[in-house]
């Protein structure tokens, strides 16, 4: 019997690969993960409860990793919403409808705030920049360095990250000004 | 760097945080300098800013009004009128309303916009690139070997031969090009015509270190001879020719020595390069070109004994620091846009 899909890890992912092949010109699967991870960050930033994110997160490989995110994008690739090419996946014209239907749907739009502000970082900061700094993160080092499953915890992550929008000064509504100043910081701590 | 120190730093490079802060951070701010880079992401998939001489000036209005002279401006349909184009001053105007066309206009006045608290504007003129926001300028910190941090196509190229260099060539990691080699134990002698392992090599690295190509081998250009590498950058018109020489002393399979090249080999890939750049800009005007002379060196001392089996590290990396020598009239990479600087990777030999 095949795993059942979750219906946030189907959109999240196919909206995430939207947005970052749209950027980037293709993505990595790992990116994925990475920026869903992102968007959960911003979501806590925003007052939601971390109990109502519908993803767990471990880290394989350096990179944030959900075994339903993983499962949707196989489905994905199945069903050919998703392309491989090279050593990078790209979304096909039909994902790109799908994703357009999908995130008119009043559960999805939601998510598409935190996916979206994630994402943007990619765009408005050089890329390799925010890769950088998005996986010098303490906390998927942390698990990291610990070389087990433990599953991420992003409660201590995202007090820093709204003690340093804090700090900057930051006091619009807005996600991505935070998302880029966070980005910043990462990269500066990464620099030590 | 403390916490405190690097949010100084934040608040005073973070252009993001900075445009928004000059319009006192006003709800509509933010998604439309988000779609206004979106665009200038756009317009540098066309222009290459690197190989642009003039002003390149890109604004929205708050309102969408049109502050310049409409009558002078064109409706901008097709990007692909901006490759190669030599205005002093490119004004494009963007609408947050995304059903009107976006707008053009070629060495018209501009500064009037810098004064307007209506404006947001995005300025880019000889490799320096910022913001005017609300009559505040807000500079772009790019650290990168880019000419703007909203085109990195060939940064990324330049980012990805530099590991090649030091990740796959210069202990032979690369397993593709590990048999350009007579003998992968001592690393002394390439073997005979090593060239077609070593483009294999270069070409399975780019198309899996970078985003949104096509690498091909072996490109022809309408010359007798084909470029030896092509980077494709499919959304983004544009190229990377790249010419492969070697340095060294490589042996036929029957233990005789075969071809020893020298720095000479190179200028004459400088030679090489030219020809392709000159015949890529006359078959594909259209596409953004730049080319690249990468020399792989395995030079060693004292390789004209044929059966040397070893080499000592004295012999083996005597020339490992030094570095290509180009005649003046060779340089081209001094002289013409798109010639890059030639990147040599020295290839060591494993020493006794």
């Amino acid at each position: 019997m095949e795993n059942l899909i979750t219906p946030e890890a189907f959109f999240d992912t196919l909206s995430l690969g939207h947005k970052l092949d749209s950027f980037l010109d293709g993505f990595k699967i790992e990116e994925i993960f990475l920026f869903s991870y992102f968007s959960s960050i911003l979501y806590l930033h925003d007052g939601k409860p971390l109990s109502e994110w519908p993803h767990k997160y471990t880290v394989a490989k350096s990179y944030p990793f959900s075994t339903q995110l993983n499962e949707a994008i196989n489905r994905h690739l199945q069903n050919g919403l998703f392309e491989n090419k090279n050593d990078f996946f790209l979304i096909s014209g039909r994902g790109v409808d799908e994703f357009n239907k999908f995130k008119e749907l009043s559960s999805f739009a939601g998510r598409e705030k935190y996916l979206n502000a994630a994402s943007s970082t990619s765009i408005l900061v050089p890329y390799s920049k925010t890769l950088r700094a998005l996986l010098s993160e303490p906390e998927i080092k942390k698990v990291e360095d610990l070389d087990n499953q433990s599953w991420l915890l992003q409660s201590d992550i995202y007090k820093k990250f709204s003690e340093i929008s804090l700090l900057v000064g930051i006091d619009s509504e807005s996600l991505i000004i935070p998302a880029v100043t966070w980005i910043d910081y990462l990269y500066e701590k990464g620099k030590e | 760097m403390t916490d405190q120190s690097i949010i100084d730093k934040i608040r005073k490079e973070n252009y993001v945080y900075k445009i928004s802060e000059a319009f006192s951070h006003s709800h509509y701010i933010e998604p439309l300098s988000f779609k206004l880079i979106g665009f200038i992401h756009d317009v540098y998939r066309y222009l290459e800013p690197s190989h642009f001489k003039g002003k390149l000036i890109i604004y929205a209005t708050l309102d969408d009004t049109i502050p310049l002279d409409i009558d002078l401006s064109d409706k901008l349909y097709d990007k692909g009128i901006l490759i190669n184009d030599g205005s002093d001053i490119i004004v494009l105007q963007y609408f947050n309303n995304e059903s009107q066309c976006p707008l053009i206009w070629k060495n018209t006045q501009y500064t009037s916009l810098l004064n307007s608290n209506n404006v947001i504007l995005y300025f880019y003129e000889n490799m320096i690139e910022c913001f005017h926001a609300n009559q505040i300028k807000i500079e772009i910190f790019n650290s990168f070997l880019s000419a703007s941090i909203y085109a990195l196509q060939y940064h990324a190229l330049q980012e990805a031969l530099n590991r090649y260099k030091t990740e796959k060539i210069s202990c032979s990691s690369c397993s593709i090009f590990d048999k350009s080699w007579s003998d992968a134990k001592t690393r002394i002698f390439f073997k005979n015509k090593p060239e077609e392992v070593m483009q294999i090599s270069i070409k399975e690295f780019l198309s899996s270190a970078l985003r949104g190509v096509d690498v091909v081998r072996e490109y022809t250009l309408g010359a007798s001879k084909p470029v030896d590498v092509r980077v494709y950058w499919k959304e983004a018109n544009r190229a990377a020719l790249i010419e492969l020489k070697w340095l060294g002393q490589s042996k036929r399979e029957d233990g005789e020595l075969s071809q020893n090249y020298s720095n000479h080999r190179a200028c004459e890939g400088l030679e090489q390069l030219k020809n392709y750049l000159d015949l890529a800009y006359k078959d594909t005007p259209t596409c953004i070109s730049k080319g690249y002379l990468l020399v792989i060196d395995g030079r060693r001392k004292g390789t004209n004994i044929k059966s040397l089996s070893s080499i000592n590290a004295y012999d083996g990396l005597f020339y490992k620091g030094t570095e290509l020598d180009f005649s003046k009239a060779n340089k081209y990479f001094d002289t013409i846009v798109g010639f890059e600087r030639p990147i040599r990777m020295f290839a060591e030999p494993i020493c006794v």
